[in-house]
């Protein structure tokens, strides 16, 4: 071993211990005696090879079948709906659902509650950076994280950097959904802080609708390419993303506008 | 400093920044989008590296920066609006002056990731290849560096007195 020989242990004519140089049909037949010790006492290498090869065929054909983004869709879908429509009955002027004075004061005062409890005011009396500028720049890092990260996908979906394939940029979408979490947090402090005035402004509104078009949007996406990657007859059929990744672009921009307005609104 | 300050603020463009609202609320949009756009392409390239990610070649991950590039250009352009607007709110402002500390870094950061040969190191890794420990500190740096400037542009209104 120390002269750097080849000796494999159990070869007929290579004892472990010897130092002894093999070569030609030694060291073929020591190579055969080796694999049959090892690798051939149970199972026939060739029977192994077909079963890894059959599960792995099997899990990567297994069909994705998108429950949970069908959720988050309908789910985000639904509140984007609901937002637009209130907001554009609102804009004409038509009173859809008369709600009794005493509901709306409740409404109000449950508003007003909010923004009086101890965390809020924290949030807004707080002079330490994890008061309400800290939350405003998390909430600003989750937004670069969210739209950053849908740009990139979208970018990739839309041709841009074809050197990657297009479903090798899935794992992004995790990022994505994280900043979303970090945002979604962050935002419900930002509106615990000053509930009434945000409630009131139809922008807020607007925001919200957009944000929940653009999750819908991402996760649209996203489901596509799981089933993309989970049925190879889809595999070269792009043709609907570019729509999905203009849409989620302009939606993103759209959203950042809306939210930027806010700060300017009141 | 406060002279040059003086100066800009004299100039035509400046009382255009400030007199209609509507290019400084244009200019915070755009701001804010190519924030987006600059993060998330470089931030797409600094995860691959880091290993957060790892079913792309960084070559394809790379061809992104570009991309950042351009976010990063729209930043300079609005940014440079925003200080002739109001220079006199940015010059003493110790926040600005931490960010612009924090993007001269993280522009010291992107040269010497080039110069130094790291990015031609990574260009012809795989998918699932794990990228060499010298990539990763550049891609660790960048990300700090970045949010950074993130955190104190942020931080203009509150450790200074800008809005």
């Amino acid at each position: 071993m120390e002269d750097g020989h080849l000796s494999l242990r159990g070869a007929p004519h290579a004892s472990p211990w010897s130092n002894e140089p093999i070569a030609g049909d030694g060291l073929d037949q020591a190579i055969d005696e080796t694999m049959r010790r090892y690798f051939m006492r149970h199972d026939p290498p060739a029977l192994a090879y077909a079963k890894v090869l059959e599960a792995t065929r099997r899990t990567s054909t297994t069909r994705y079948d998108g429950a949970l983004h069908s959720w988050i869709i309908g789910a985000s879908s639904a509140v984007a709906a609901m937002l637009l429509v209130n907001l554009v009955w609102q804009l004409l002027g038509v009173t859809a659902a008369q709600v009794s004075a005493d509901t709306a004061a409740r409404g109000a005062l449950f508003l007003v509650w909010l923004t009086h409890t101890e965390f809020a005011r924290w949030i807004n009396e707080s002079e330490s950076v994890f008061g309400y500028s800290g939350i405003l720049f998390l909430h600003t890092f989750g937004l670069a994280i969210v739209v950053g990260f849908s740009t990139a996908i979208d970018l990739r979906l839309l041709g841009a950097a074809s050197r990657m394939s297009v479903t090798a940029i899935r794992p992004l979408f995790r990022y994505v959904w994280l900043g979303f979490c970090v945002n979604a947090l962050s935002g419900a402090m930002l509106f615990a802080a000053d509930a009434p005035r945000k409630a009131e402004n139809p922008l807020f509104e607007l925001k919200l609708a957009l944000v929940a078009i653009g999750v819908a949007v991402m996760a649209v996406i996203q489901r596509r390419l799981l089933q993309a990657e989970s049925d190879v007859s889809r595999r070269d059929s792009h043709s609907g993303f570019r729509v999905l990744a203009i849409a989620s672009l302009l939606i993103w921009a759209a959203a950042i506008a809306a939210g930027r307005l806010l700060a300017y609104a009141f | 400093m406060h002279a040059f300050a003086l100066w800009v603020k004299s100039t035509d463009l400046s009382w255009m920044v400030t007199h209609y609202s509507w290019v400084w609320a244009t200019c915070e949009v755009l701001h804010f989008i190519g924030m987006s756009i600059l993060f998330g392409c470089i931030g797409a390239l600094d995860l691959r590296m880091l290993g957060w990610w790892k079913s792309s070649p960084v070559a394809g991950v790379n061809a992104l920066v570009r991309w950042g590039a351009l976010g990063f250009g729209i930043n300079v352009v609005t940014g440079l609006l925003f200080f002739v607007g109001e220079p006199l709110q940015y010059v003493d402002n110790p926040a600005f002056r931490f960010k612009m500390l924090f993007l001269g870094l993280a522009g010291w950061n992107v040269l010497l990731f080039y110069v130094t040969g790291v990015a031609d190191q990574v260009e012809s890794l795989e998918p699932h290849d794990d990228s060499p420990f010298s990539a990763k500190v550049f891609a660790a740096t960048s990300l700090f560096l970045w949010t950074g400037v993130i955190f104190f542009g942020r931080m203009l209104p509150y450790l200074g007195g800008s809005f």
